[in-house]
């Protein structure tokens, strides 16, 4: 119930972050958001998140959470 | 290319005492017009923008030139680089405006990035969802593709299609004439200092306009006063640019005498020596010992030309709030000079559409620059048929 709450919001925040065109922060969001559906055995779904938070941190500059997210890609083969 | 025969290409290339300028068709004639693009401008150097509109790493600004779109980037390392502003996947526009990029180049559409050297760094999702790589799908191979470039003058240059000969040996000629001056760091004056003018006018009429001072007394009287016609002197390079000098450079800007610091390490011939050139075909310089200005022909239509006109100085001191006046003034006395010439670029375009007008005469002495342009367009369009 806790877990479906705080991914309510994070759902919220990042429609917010794409609305305000926020990419720095779609980064750490879509970063999150990954890092949830990895803890739950999705890991389809979590490459899709972390691809989404590596992109956007690449074009923002977020160059933390970006290479933290191209590492688990790059873990299951889903980049380089 | 019908209507261009080599007799009449002939007729241009003779002495100047015997030879007729350009025809109509060349200034009027769109079939003209886009071989000009192709034998004049994209097999060959032509000015494209300048280093000032790209001024940090990051900064990408999109440039149409001869109908294509490019992107004048730079680069930390590498300064700047000019690509296709095309994408690599399904070919959308890249940067739609100028922008200070924060990190890669991301592609609008299905956001393949690419870094400031124009490698592809990410394809996402490329094979399924959360999947970016795929066998078929070879980030090395899948670069920004890169147009020649090459920076002089604080201008940028491209040879669209590759094969012109170096940058170094097209403009050898004029970097020797001027050597004292291109290698100097210049200091754009900032907004105030630059400006464009819409002109109505075929591009070839705004070079050859600027390669003369034989117009001088009569649509310039102001410049009159203390750069008399018989101090000008013309410089004709066959095959490279035109132009002509003044011996009397001496600028006065305001009463108070106060002049802009001079570019470290000239001779003292430039002490009153100042020299307008055209570095064919899109170039229009002009050095002195306190400044430099460049001039981009954008030829945008065959009747039709933006002038892009940028000033530089010779230390970063005269970018100050204190000169701040000095400089507005500066580029105001410039735009006047430039903007008397408008309506005779103007005029000699409508002329154009006169059916029976064969070129033009030419004096033997006064336009030797000119005709040196025109020989030079002439044997463009000889090599290339
Ligand atoms: S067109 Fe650029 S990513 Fe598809
Ligand atoms: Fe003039």
């Amino acid at each position: 119930m806790n877990r479906e709450l705080s991914a309510t919001r994070l759902n919220d925040e990042i429609t917010q972050a794409h609305l305000a065109d926020d990419r720095y922060r779609l980064c750490a969001l879509y970063l999150q958001a990954g890092e949830m559906k990895e803890a739950a055995g999705d890991i389809n779904a979590a490459c899709f998140l972390f691809t989404q938070a590596y992109v956007y941190g690449l074009d923002s500059g977020n160059e933390d959470d970006s290479s933290k997210a191209r590492a688990r890609l790059v873990a299951y083969g889903r980049d380089k | 290319m019908t209507r261009i025969d080599s007799d009449m290409l002939n007729k241009v290339k003779e002495p100047v005492e015997t030879a007729r300028g350009l025809p109509n068709e060349f200034y009027t004639d769109p079939d003209v017009f886009a071989a000009e693009r192709r034998v004049v401008f994209a097999q060959n150097w032509a000015c494209i923008g300048f280093g000032k509109d790209v001024p940090e790493k990051g900064s990408a600004m999109p440039v149409e030139f001869l109908g294509q779109p490019l992107l004048i980037l730079r680069d930390g390392d590498l300064g700047i680089k000019v690509f296709q502003n095309v994408c690599r996947h399904r070919g959308m526009i890249l940067v739609d405006q100028p922008t200070a990029l924060r990190g890669v180049i991301r592609c609008p559409y299905h956001s393949w990035c690419y870094d400031l050297a124009g490698r592809l760094r990410t394809t996402p999702h490329v094979g399924g969802p959360g999947q970016n790589l795929h066998e078929s799908v070879k980030r090395e191979e899948l670069g920004l593709i890169e147009v020649r470039s090459h920076v002089f003058l604080d201008m940028i240059w491209v040879n669209l299609s590759g094969d012109a000969p170096a940058f170094e040996d097209y403009a050898g000629k004029l970097r020797q004439r001027w050597s004292e001056f291109v290698d100097q760091p210049l200091w754009h004056g900032g907004e105030m200092s630059s400006f464009s003018l819409d002109v109505k006018t075929n591009w070839k009429l705004a070079v050859e306009n600027y390669c003369e001072s034989y117009h001088l007394p009569w649509i310039h009287p102001g410049l009159n006063s203390y750069s008399r016609l018989e101090d000008h002197y013309n410089i004709v390079e066959p095959m490279a640019f035109s132009g002509q000098g003044t011996l009397v450079y001496n600028p006065q800007l305001d009463d108070s005498g106060r002049t802009f610091s001079r570019f470290s390490g000239l001779g003292s011939k430039w002490d009153t020596v100042a020299e307008y050139i055209t570095l064919y075909p899109n170039a229009l310089l002009g050095v002195h010992k306190d400044h430099i200005f460049a001039i981009l022909l954008d030829a945008v239509a065959v009747d039709r030309t933006i002038e892009r006109v940028e000033v530089y100085y010779a230390s970063e001191e005269m970018l100050g709030e204190d000169w701040r006046d000095l400089r507005v003034r500066h580029a105001e006395m410039w735009r006047e000079v430039f903007e008397e010439d408008i309506f005779v670029v103007e005029g000699m375009q409508r002329g154009r559409s006169a059916q029976l007008f064969d070129g033009g005469k030419f004096s033997p002495v006064m336009d030797n620059g000119t005709h040196c342009f025109h020989d030079w367009v002439a044997q463009r369009f000889s090599l290339a048929s």
